[in-house]
């Protein structure tokens, strides 16, 4: 059901942050009831398109027309008074308040100066029902499992008339009858009148409901399509811009394969910050000389691991063995010392302190050692020393004086990298370390991790760059919800099937599905 | 980081216009008690640099200051904040003054030793209890310092009104010190003493520790970006109680000074809120260790010239206290918003200890 | 040992407490600490007294306590939302700035110093409530002035206004989740100044309790750090406002306690004093203690 003028119209849309240019002069239609399918690759800038949408960001350059007339929408209350609604890819909902409330929140019904409970758990509860959403009005959001909460996000758009509905990810927290549950209630909007905007990594997903898809890659529309007209692994191919390259794994010859284990973790459970188990009952091996992989969708209980690992959060269950000592309970310095390195995913929060020193920033896992303190005092020449050759050795674009927050962030990595190394450490846990990083500085990163593989250094590498996973790792897990649903070769598998086994898959769909 | 004269003259910049808005706001509340607010001001610096008494005055009433601005300082750093100071400060005087009188028969110089050291001591034992729950179990440490504040102030009253203290006195003292315990008037018959030039050489060994030791490397690196401190593996709960414990020996010596060096005694309640002063030295001083002795010196004066103020005008003394609690409240206020917004930028820490 | 009076005395200690307490409740729940409270609410006991003394009338007197704590308010909201200040220094600030200022205000205005006792003053009404008056425990209950009371309904309208007005419901979101909050169309930053706003005006009249109550006096500094004995009530409570009275209680009671200790028993009033204050730091730390969980981020 098209109309002439298109509901909404953004056109020449530009929007930079610091180190990368997200959207890149992005132009994009959606007519009303029609569903329109917006891919591309983690980074590729839909997000960011999406909110300024929404008016939660801002464009640099740019017009977005709507219903014909140029608009300029400076908040979400703008948005939602035009008639835009959002369903967040990481939800926006107050845990502690309950569904009725994080729906009316803004709009709440009144009596007098009173919230008027009784008429919002009236309302929420028709939508309820209306939509055939199973849900408690009364239930704190909390207590819900991440499909009802999903739920609550979509209610908040339909309590207010929305005329155009985004989604971002709707379905990747989704069992497969939710999904299917969600794809037709979409349908059924779309009838109705609504425009939706749908973003999905499930591809399969997007060509079953979408009339027409756009492709991003890189902050730029690639393409814009038909279902009809392209194939699940041609919009892949659109996504990602070429050709998985598998070449250049170095094959090691069969007889050098050390089986040593170096870190092993057993049955470990990581609480997160809500007291929610983010890890569970968790067990692998690294062994001596690989790198093995950790795939999955941010959130899925990484970052807890790594601390637990690193020592920055306490694990509740389980062990952590380094060569075979115990060090579950062993603070973060003492596992330094037996061996243990980390490039923090984070690399201003966690992974430098941006308002000191190059210098400074090198020897924070050293200065208590000789010949860089001696009875307290630090020794400024051999530190500075020290500095000079690790930014020799590194390639570190920056004097031992330089404050690191003026670094590029590639040369950020390279400080931490050389910080890392120089504790010549038998397991080092790389937490996306070429994220945010020029081509040249990730070939950079790449190529120092397989020496360090090659010297029988071990490497943890967590990522969700999917082609670095399956370019670097000799043996990929997988893990989802925080567990570790599987272990694939990264030989014998491709993006799409990791895509897919990152969002939930278990073999036997992957199986159905591929016909293995 | 960068020329450090241009960061120099940016923080001029930064501190003149603070100092400027602080005096124009006291002018005005000055011109509410229906006195002129440049006589008042002219009054301040006549008996601050108008005579040498009045400089060697300046110079007595700073030195104060500057221990308890150093101790704010420190735990600044660490990114702590010990409103304990005051507290630490009693002990502390209350401790020189026990060996003071207690250990009669040891040379002087033995006698002073062991009582800044034993303040200090005691200084830094009271700041401990805070900064281990507050590094343990996340308790707030503002609350729990300032409750031990009063604490303190009530228990040395106790310990001069009952113990250790010349009976039959409205305002209870303690003993006198032995007079070999008394530190040296450098310029009689100013109350200038000897505590100066110790507030000197902590000042300075303060720098020293801030820019060339593992301590100070370790405390400095907690208050940029604890996160990152420990990922490194640093040990970043040490590191906090180590810097409370220091900043608590400071405020100690701080105490001790003022009793070796002036009173000669223990009295109650004879601190006029030097641990709270100190907020404001530190503050100006961008807590180091350098910049606070501009910062004392500077507070140090106005309340010098306060009861000189008192004494023409019948103000009470209230007037450093306004202009010190204006001091504190906008000095992390962006005041040079729009001249100064390329030093913001860029910055992901908005930590402005 | 009186039991009757030692439940007076804790109600009449725990009230301006609680008043103050709950006003905090509102900078807690947007998601401030607000260390300024101390600072409202001796402005509030100044502005109270004052105005009493010099107009005759409470309610005016009560109206200027509300109105001078909302300026600090006002003020410190501009600080730190405005001018994008640090909330604790400003706050520490503005706590030394106006101990000093309700000082000098007083000597301008009545020529004393550290102490400002009105000759004739109009006092807070007294509420008997007869049927208390009949059993003996009970006793205690009565007779209290009208803002003890006050106090009570000041629990029974936060408690209302925080979970059942819309306002409320805003708050609490935007303290919980400011960016989900701003998704939502709300302004952080209205929803902070309102809540401050209606903080300073519980705080005012907490200070008012302490000038006009029962000692019915000005003295330089008298709220004597109880501003954050309010904040750690609060802790106490973690926003919640039952707990947040209870805190208040003990605290009240423990406060009272040492002051009926130094009339009934030899013991020295300095230590006597000591303790409310480590009855504070004790709280905090037991309910910190307790309440870290295994397995939570070091």
């Amino acid at each position: 059901m098209q109309t002439n003028t298109p509901l909404l119209q953004v056109r020449g849309i530009t929007k930079a942050f610091p180190g990368v240019l997200a959207n890149d002069h992005v132009n994009l239609t959606v007519f009303s009831g029609e569903i329109r399918g917006l891919v591309g690759e983690n980074g590729a800038g839909k997000t960011t398109l999406v909110r300024i949408i929404y008016g939660l960001e801002h464009p640099d350059a740019g017009e977005i027309f709507w219903k014909g007339s140029k608009v300029s929408i400076s908040s979400p209350q703008q948005a939602m008074r035009l008639g835009i609604g959002m369903v967040h890819q990481h939800f926006q909902l107050f845990p502690s308040l309950s569904v009725t409330e994080n729906v009316v929140l803004g709009n709440e019904p009144v009596f007098g100066p009173l919230f008027n409970r009784r008429e919002a758990y009236k309302k929420v509860s028709q939508l309820i029902e209306q939509f055939g959403f199973e849900l408690d009005p009364k239930a704190v959001v909390r207590t819900l499992s991440v499909g009802q909460q999903q739920k609550v996000e979509l209610l908040k758009a339909l309590y207010r008339r929305v005329e155009l509905l985004i989604l971002d990810e709707p379905t990747a927290v989704l069992t497969p009858q939710e999904v299917e549950s969600l794809l037709k209630l979409l349908r059924e909007l779309a009838t109705s009148g609504i425009a939706i905007i749908l973003i999905s990594h499930k591809l399969r997903e997007v060509l079953t409901v979408a009339s027409r898809i756009a492709v991003m890659r890189k902050g730029r529309v690639v393409a814009d399509v038909k279902p009809s007209d392209v194939t699940e692994a041609q919009l892949a191919t659109l996504m990602v811009g070429m050709e998985v390259q598998r070449a250049n794994l170095p094959q090691k010859p069969l007889q050098e394969r050390r089986d040593k284990p170096v870190l092993t973790v057993q049955g470990l459970t990581v609480l997160n910050d809500r007291g929610r188990p983010a890890v569970n009952n968790v067990t692998f091996e690294l062994r001596e000389g690989e790198i093995i992989g950790l795939a999955g969708v941010e959130g899925n209980g990484q970052q807890e691991l790594v601390e637990a690992l690193v020592g920055v959060r306490e694990s509740i269950t389980g062990k952590i063995l380094l060569n075979g000592k115990d060090i579950t309970r062993i603070s973060p310095s003492e596992r330094r010392r037996l061996g243990l390195a980390v490039i923090p995913g984070d690399r201003l929060k966690e992974g430098v302190v941006p308002s000191a020193t190059v210098a400074e920033n090198l020897i924070t896992v050293k200065y208590r050692q000789p010949p860089y303190n001696i009875a307290g005092i630090l020794r400024e020449r051999n530190i500075k020393e020290f500095a000079v050759s690790a930014i020799k050795e590194y390639h570190i674009i920056a004097e031992p004086n330089t404050a690191v927050r003026n670094l590029s962030g590639g040369n950020i990595q390279r400080l931490v990298i050389a910080r890392e190394l120089s504790t010549s450490p038998l397991v080092l846990i790389a937490v996306h370390p070429t994220r945010g990083l020029d081509v040249r500085s990730t070939m950079e990163v790449h190529e120092r991790l397989m020496n360090l593989r090659a010297q029988g250094i071990t490497i943890l590498l967590v990522s969700t760059d999917l082609d670095e996973l399956l370019e670097l790792s000799d043996r990929l897990l997988v893990i989802f919800r925080g567990t570790i649903v599987g272990e694939v070769s990264p030989r014998e598998t491709t993006p799409e099937e990791l895509g897919l086994f990152m969002l939930g898959g278990t073999r036997g769909q992957l199986e159905k599905k591929f016909g293995k | 980081m960068g020329s450090w004269k241009k960061n120099l003259v940016s923080e001029f910049v930064r501190v003149g216009l603070l100092l400027a808005i602080a005096f124009l706001i006291t002018g005005l509340i000055i011109s509410l008690t229906g006195e002129n607010p440049f006589a008042v001001f002219k009054i301040l610096v006549t008996a601050t640099f108008g005579s040498s008494v009045g400089i060697a005055e300046t110079l007595s009433a700073a030195t104060p200051l500057v221990f308890t601005g150093l101790a704010i300082a420190v735990a600044f750093k660490a990114g702590l904040f010990n409103v304990g100071v005051e507290g630490s400060l009693y002990l502390g005087a209350f401790s020189a003054a026990w060996v003071g009188f207690t250990w009669l028969h040891l040379p002087g110089w033995i006698l002073v030793f062991l009582a800044l050291l034993f303040a200090g001591m005691v200084g830094g034992l009271w700041a401990l209890g805070p900064g281990i729950v507050k590094v343990r179990y996340n308790v707030d440490e503002i609350v729990t310092t300032l409750m031990l504040n009063y604490v303190a102030i009530y228990f040395t009253t106790y310990l001069v009104t009952y113990i250790y203290g010349v009976p039959g006195l409205a305002n209870a003292m303690s003993f006198p010190i032995v007079s070999t315990a008394r530190l040296p008037r450098l310029a009689p018959p100013s109350q200038l003493n000897l505590g100066f030039i110790f507030a000197l050489l902590a000042s300075l060994a303060l720098w020293f520790v801030f820019k060339r030791t593992a301590l100070g490397y370790e405390v400095r690196m907690l208050g940029l970006n604890p996160l990152c401190v420990k990922w490194s593996g640093m040990p970043d709960k040490k590191i906090a109680v180590k810097a409370m414990f220091l900043s608590g020996f400071l405020g100690g010596i701080a105490g001790a000074v003022q009793i070796l060096g002036i009173h000669y005694r223990f009295i109650a309640n004879f601190s006029p809120g030097y641990g709270y002063t100190g907020i404001a030295v530190a503050l100006l001083a961008r807590n180091n260790p350098l910049g606070v002795l501009f910062g004392a010196l500077l507070l140090g004066a106005i309340y010098n010239g306060e009861s000189l103020i008192e004494l023409m005008t019948a103000i009470p003394m209230e007037i450093p206290r306004i202009f010190e609690g204006i001091i504190i409240a906008l000095t992390s206020a962006e005041l040079v918003v729009h001249l100064w917004a390329w030093r913001r930028k860029g910055q992901p820490q908005e930590s402005k200890r | 040992m009186n039991i009757e009076e030692l439940i007076g005395v804790t109600l009449r200690q725990a009230a301006p407490l609680m008043l103050v307490a709950y006003g905090g409740l509102f900078s807690y729940h947007v998601g401030v600490i607000n260390i300024a409270m101390e600072a409202e609410m001796l402005a509030g006991a100044f502005a109270g007294l004052m105005i009493t003394a010099w107009t005759n009338n409470l309610l005016l007197g009560l109206l200027g306590a509300v109105i001078s704590a909302m300026l600090i308010g006002v003020i410190f909201a501009f600080l730190t939302e405005g001018l994008r200040a640090h909330l604790v220094t400003s706050a520490l600030g503005l706590n030394t700035l106006i101990i000093a200022l309700t000082r000098l205000l007083m000597w301008v205005i009545t020529g004393s110093r550290g102490a400002f006792v009105p000759q004739s003053l109009l006092v807070l009404p007294r509420l008997q409530i007869p049927i208390f008056k009949v059993v003996p425990v009970l006793q205690a209950f009565s007779g209290h002035c009208i803002l003890v009371y006050g106090a009570w309904l000041a629990w029974i309208f936060t408690t209302l206004w925080l979970y059942h007005t819309a306002l409320g419901l805003r708050i609490r979101a935007v303290g919980e989740n400011p960016e989900a909050a701003r998704a939502m169309g709300l302004s952080i930053k209205r929803m902070r100044v309102v809540a401050q706003l209606l903080c300073a005006i519980l705080c005012g009249l907490g200070g008012a309790q302490l000038s006009l109550g029962d000692l019915r006096l000005f003295t330089s500094g008298m709220t004597a750090g109880k501003g954050f004995i309010a904040l750690a009530a609060i802790y106490f409570g973690r926003g919640r406002p039952g707990l947040t009275t209870l805190a208040c209680l003990l605290f009240g009671f423990f406060d009272g306690l040492q002051s009926r200790l130094q009339l009934w028993t030899n013991v020295p009033p300095q230590l006597a004093q000591m303790i409310p204050f480590l009855t504070v730091v004790a709280v905090l730390v037991l309910i910190s203690w307790r309440g870290v969980r295994k397995g939570a981020k070091t």
